[in-house]
């Protein structure tokens, strides 16, 4: 029983905080980048969700898919509140990978309120690439 | 695709003395058309594989399932639930065993209508009759899941709304697991971030009666057993609160009685650092039974006058769950089940278990998307309510693909 206390305390030492309290536009973006990393990681591990029926599974992926939705919608908020620090030619680039992603965040809403779940993978790839092409353009590193 | 498209065009392009412009142009836009049709075919066979589309009721079927190997090293040779670990007995011997019994096969369809999406799933396992012939361990399949939900209800059997929210990801169960699935007709809710159920399940009072040493199953039951169940979701995780209320009835040879029983399950998980996540389940109530500890406890006792003396059972789980890098990922968890069963019941069986806990560690592993390995070490003790004491301690291992 001790070895397994130690071992749960252990547990806690390797954590790793993503909080962050800054406020700027940039920190915000980051955060919810992070996010979304993390929302796409639960949807592919909802399939190891022990005691659940495939209609259970459904309803947990509808609803991380509605809260990856809302999380794009926001970046792209975002994206238009950083779009007055740069030159217009940047502007430009923002306000298309803005546009993007909101399509992107509109998709996965239909896709989840019809659970269409077969295109996620097409779907999620979709979001991956807007967001890649928008860091490689302002060479954001990953 | 583009070589024929130019192909096409160059031809037509090649021959323009012979037509009119008009009818170039049109022809243009149409092998335009016809290579925008390909494109979408192709981009449809290659988003939508191993979907199989029942084109002429806008069914869309999926079939899927896993394969799964399960191990286990038991010691002394043990089942490990709260009332299945047997008395500490010296003479008692260690056990290894292998069972791909819970590999799944499940189909689910899923059609548009005026109602909403109607969605249906049929699962099932290979925990029916166990095999006898030990050469070919012919297991039998067993019904898991028959439901069917239009908009926002639901029929057939299924997971029982009383069930905890979540899991603790673990190879061997929970001492406590909250888990039963039954046929069930259920009304569904809603709204934001939160979601409500409300749930008619199937009744089965399993009581201790004289003549018996096992739970027997009530044969009186009149109505249905019904569960409330609210839910919250929240960035930070989720939680579930659900109420159970039963009506416990015993008749037999003109003597009869009836209680009404009672549970309280609160469950849920929240997040902590990146994927890492607590999850937990705490559990009250009176002639809850057969929801807890899979019918590890009976619903109540029936005394010698034909009187119902409901059990009551209390108990919970925690269980950390901690990602060491993008493919591993640990489970420490402990539960713990406990229950005042009436003391009239130790005359019909000395088996009554008084409590039960158990801690899990198990390390598991993603070498690919859909494929799982996992190996847990997991010590347990069940104490009985006549004094006597068991011990078991196994390792336990699972590999397991989802198609």
């Amino acid at each position: 029983m001790k070895l397994f206390l130690a071992l749960f305390l252990l547990f806690g030492l390797f954590g790793c905080s993503l909080k962050n309290t800054a406020n700027s536009t940039p920190v915000r973006h980051m955060i919810k980048s992070e996010k979304l990393h993390i929302l796409m990681r639960e949807l592919d591990m909802v399939i190891y969700e022990r005691q659940k029926s495939e209609i259970d599974r459904d309803a947990m992926r509808k609803r991380y898919l509605l809260t990856l939705s809302d999380t794009l919608k926001n970046l792209s908020g975002e994206l238009d509140k950083l779009v007055d620090e740069k030159s217009k030619e940047d502007q430009k680039v923002y306000k298309k990978h803005a546009l993007l992603l909101k399509a992107n965040a509109n998709d996965l809403e239909e896709l989840a309120m019809t659970y269409q779940f077969e295109m996620l993978p097409q779907r999620l790839s979709e979001v991956k690439q807007s967001c890649n092409s928008c860091h490689q353009h302002f060479g954001v590193k990953h | 695709m583009l070589k024929i498209k130019n192909l096409a065009l160059s031809m037509l392009l090649g021959s323009s003395t012979l037509f009119a412009l008009e009818e170039i142009e049109l022809l243009r836009t149409q092998v335009e058309q016809l290579g925008q049709k390909i494109e979408t075919i192709e981009k449809r066979q290659k988003t939508q594989k191993g979907v199989l589309e029942l084109i002429s009721t806008d069914t869309v079927l999926s079939i899927g399932g896993r394969i799964q190997l399960n191990g286990a090293y038991s010691s002394p040779n043990a089942s490990y639930f709260a009332s299945k670990i047997a008395a500490n007995d010296p003479n008692a011997s260690d056990k290894f065993s292998m069972n791909a019994r819970d590999s799944r096969l499940w189909v689910k369809a899923r059609t548009p209508s005026e109602y909403g999406v109607i969605r249906t799933t049929l699962e099932i396992d290979f925990f029916g009759s166990a095999a006898t012939n030990v050469s070919v361990n012919d297991h039998n399949p067993r019904l898991r899941h028959a439901y069917i939900q239009i908009g926002d209800f639901g029929f057939g059997q299924t997971n029982s709304a009383f069930n905890s929210v979540v899991a603790v990801e673990t190879i061997n169960f929970a001492m406590d697991d909250t888990f039963v699935r039954q046929p069930v007709v259920r009304y569904m809710y809603n709204s934001g971030d939160w979601a409500w159920e409300l749930s008619f399940e199937e009744p089965n009072a399993m009581l201790f009666k004289n003549g018996s040493a096992n739970l027997v199953k009530g044969q009186s039951d009149t109505l249905p057993d019904l569960v409330l169940r609210g839910r919250y979701f929240d960035s930070w995780g989720e939680v579930g609160l659900a109420y159970l209320s039963r009506y416990i009835r015993y008749e037999e040879g003109g003597v009869s009685d009836a209680r009404y029983g009672y549970g309280l399950n609160l469950s849920g998980r929240i997040k902590t650092f990146g994927l890492d996540g607590i999850r937990f389940n705490a559990h009250y109530g009176e002639g809850s039974g057969r929801y807890i500890a899979y019918n590890g406890f009976g619903a109540g006792t029936v005394t010698s006058q034909g009187d119902i003396k409901l059990t009551e059972i209390y108990g919970g789980h925690i269980g950390y769950r901690h990602w060491w890098t993008q493919k591993f990922r640990s489970t420490l968890a402990f539960s713990y089940i406990g229950a005042d069963t009436f003391d009239t019941a130790l005359e019909f069986t000395r088996n009554i278990t008084k409590e039960s806990y158990a801690t899990q560690l198990n390390l598991f592993y993603n070498p690919l998307k859909n494929l799982l390995a996992g190996i847990e070490l997991s010590d347990a003790t069940r104490k009985f309510k006549d004094g006597r004491r068991g011990d078991a301690r196994a390792v336990n291992f699972m590999v397991r693909f989802d198609f």
